[in-house]
């Protein structure tokens, strides 16, 4: 028997009470560790994807529509842009490089991307297997598409009208795989790139049974694109081209740096309503283990007196009721990020299914360090008025007069 | 094995209990008799060093325990002295076992449960070992405060009202039992009781009459 093994026995003894007490610091620590890691992972998963992306032209719309669709494959397109007018910009002096993207198809919903080779070197797309398209039909696939359907090079696979898995495939336009990427935790591992001039090839003889389909194609006779991703020369460009983009042409300019920072303060104040939740219910289960343990003191100061008369000395007894005290926070802290990171798994399988944002559960940070220290000193704050009154227990009084 | 000298012992600066001389020598028992109110149990605590006299010498095991500081009075009486308590305070959490072993974690000397399992063995308690103290009956309970009392092999054992709460037959098996613990460990017995069953058991019996 020792101090330990002393505060388990009592914290047995009241099952409910303890149980009750570690669930609720769990919760508390749960919330703040699943928010830290998904927001974490997130913030990563954006800035990868942006980096190098100065500028999005797409047509006129919500910008935050036009970069979750041609940057992240998030959201639908805001719609096509003439070709011609993109080509102008490509050759606008403050313009290094634009990227062609041209949406419209997708493989067992993995979007199919009609751009140049230029796109899987903007993020680093090395070859697993094969080797860059040139020719019309030709497909490379990021990593994740081929794992998941055991594509080989020479494959072939059929697309489907739209962005989401749908039966409206366009059998007679088979692709043909010639390269298979590595993982580069990008955009990339989840796309399929073809040259542009196959996107035009399929939707060049409009179907003839969606007559908003024929009509479109009547008003829009030219050949289109659905954004070019840019980055440019000098961050001068930043000052005016936005401007002359939106003011001079039909088409619309988006910073995706200025979108995804919208972005984030959107969900930001549901990431705050919840953080402070979660400090909420940590500040309850710390108050919790003081009501508790003050309770249990005033249950248990005959226990106490006892061991006062058999010479235990007062610091003792504030040493037993602190480690109960810690053992409930440090407990409840472990606990907690045991389930927070349980959560975010838990998440992640269902994200990466619906969403194909990828986060993982599996991915400790600092920061549940300092959540590990802050449920010491909760620890040791709830047990500091009980243990001093322990300290300061009547032996006579308590044990003879009642 | 202890020795009184004008002792005045009480609460809140009131004494209730007025010897000037009182003696035990090692190895005698001692009965303290008395009627309600006459400080039987005043004395008790104050040889226990549980309560501050007013004034007086107190002088147990050749030890003055009036002279002690806090801490060291706690100390003293984890090794030297042994008590059961009227209401018998059992540690509810814990089982029979762990209840006596308590004293010695309480006193920081070494826990030796094959002590404590011999002690409940020979109250024939050792069945009941690893069962919580409230599934007990009350004789049971009993023959526990008297196992934990001489755990820690006292040189005196102090009992308040051990037997009041028992009937005639288990008062009549526990008396002997209490007898033999403080046998065992070389501890003098001093019992205060209104509890006349009691009497034929002790040599030496000392009655309280209050202050006059």
């Amino acid at each position: 028997m020792n101090s330990l093994t002393l505060s388990f026995s009592y914290l047995r003894h009241k099952l409910l009470g303890t149980f009750l007490n570690l669930i609720t610091f769990a919760s508390g620590i749960a919330v703040i560790v699943a928010l830290l890691l998904i927001n974490a992972q997130l913030n990563n998963e954006f800035t990868k994807n942006l980096e190098g992306i100065d500028l999005v032209v797409g047509s006129k719309g919500s910008p935050m529509q036009l970069i979750l669709s041609s940057v992240f494959h998030l959201d639908i397109p805001t719609g096509n842009i003439p070709l011609e007018e993109a080509e102008k910009l490509e050759h606008h002096p403050m313009v290094k490089s634009a990227i062609p993207v041209a949406l419209g198809d997708n493989y067992n919903g993995f979007r199919i991307v009609g751009t140049d080779a230029s796109y899987a070197e903007h993020y680093n797309g090395k070859f697993a297997q094969g080797k860059m398209f040139t020719q019309q039909m030709e497909a490379v696939l990021g990593s994740e598409v081929a794992a998941k359907y055991h594509h080989k090079l020479g494959d072939q696979i059929v697309g489907a009208h739209g962005l989401v898995n749908s039966d409206d495939l366009h059998t007679d336009f088979p692709y043909t795989i010639v390269g298979i990427l590595e993982p580069t935790n990008t955009v990339l591992d989840r796309l399929v790139l073809t040259p542009v001039e196959s996107v035009w090839h399929v939707h060049e003889h409009p179907d003839a049974d969606d007559p908003e389909e024929v009509s479109y194609k009547k008003e829009h006779p030219g050949k289109e694109l659905t954004a070019l991703l840019i980055t440019y020369k000098s961050p001068m460009a930043a000052a005016t081209m936005p401007r002359e983009v939106n003011k001079s042409t039909s088409m619309q300019a988006a910073s995706p740096a200025f979108e995804v920072a919208r972005l984030t303060s959107f969900m930001g104040v549901g990431a705050d309503t919840l953080q402070t939740f979660g400090w909420y219910l940590i500040g309850l289960a710390g108050f919790g283990i003081f009501v508790a343990l003050y309770n249990a003191m005033n249950e248990r100061r005959y226990d106490l007196a006892l061991m006062r008369s058999f010479g235990a000395s007062p610091g003792k007894l504030f040493g037993l009721v602190t480690i109960e005290s810690l053992i409930l926070a440090l407990g409840g802290a472990l606990l907690g990020i045991l389930l927070g990171h349980g959560f975010v798994q838990i998440a992640a399988a269902w994200l990466s299914e619906t969403k194909h944002i990828h986060i993982t559960g599996n991915l400790f940070l600092p920061e549940e360090g300092w959540l590990l220290a802050a449920s010491v000193v909760i620890g040791i704050v709830a047990a500091l008025l009980p243990a001093i009154r322990v300290y300061r227990i009547d032996i006579f009084k308590t044990l003879v007069q009642g | 094995m202890f020795q009184i000298e004008n002792l005045k012992a009480g609460y809140n600066g009131k004494a209730v209990v007025d010897i000037s001389a009182m003696s035990l020598n090692s190895g005698e028992h001692c009965l303290i008799l008395g009627k309600s109110g006459t400080g039987k149990t005043t004395l008790l605590y104050a040889l226990a060093g549980l309560l501050s006299p007013i004034s007086g010498s107190i002088r147990v095991s050749d030890q003055e325990i009036t002279k002690l500081n806090k801490s060291a009075l706690d100390a003293f009486r984890g090794k030297n002295i042994g008590i059961i308590y009227q209401t018998l305070h059992m540690a509810g959490a814990l089982s029979v076992l762990e209840n006596l072993l308590l004293v010695q974690y309480a006193a920081d000397t070494a826990q030796d449960s094959k002590k404590a399992e011999k002690l409940l063995a020979q109250l024939g308690l050792l069945d009941y070992r690893h069962r919580k103290p409230e599934t007990l009956s009350q004789g049971q309970q009993q023959r526990v405060a008297i196992a934990r009392a001489a755990m820690n092999s006292p040189k005196i054992i102090l009992g308040d009202e051990p037997t009041s709460a028992l009937d005639d037959e288990t008062c009549e098996t526990v008396m002997p039992l209490l007898l033999e613990a403080a046998k065992a460990s070389n501890a003098s017995l001093v019992v205060a009781t209104h509890d006349a069953r009691i009497k034929k058991y002790f040599q030496k019996t000392i009655t309280l009459g209050g202050v006059q």
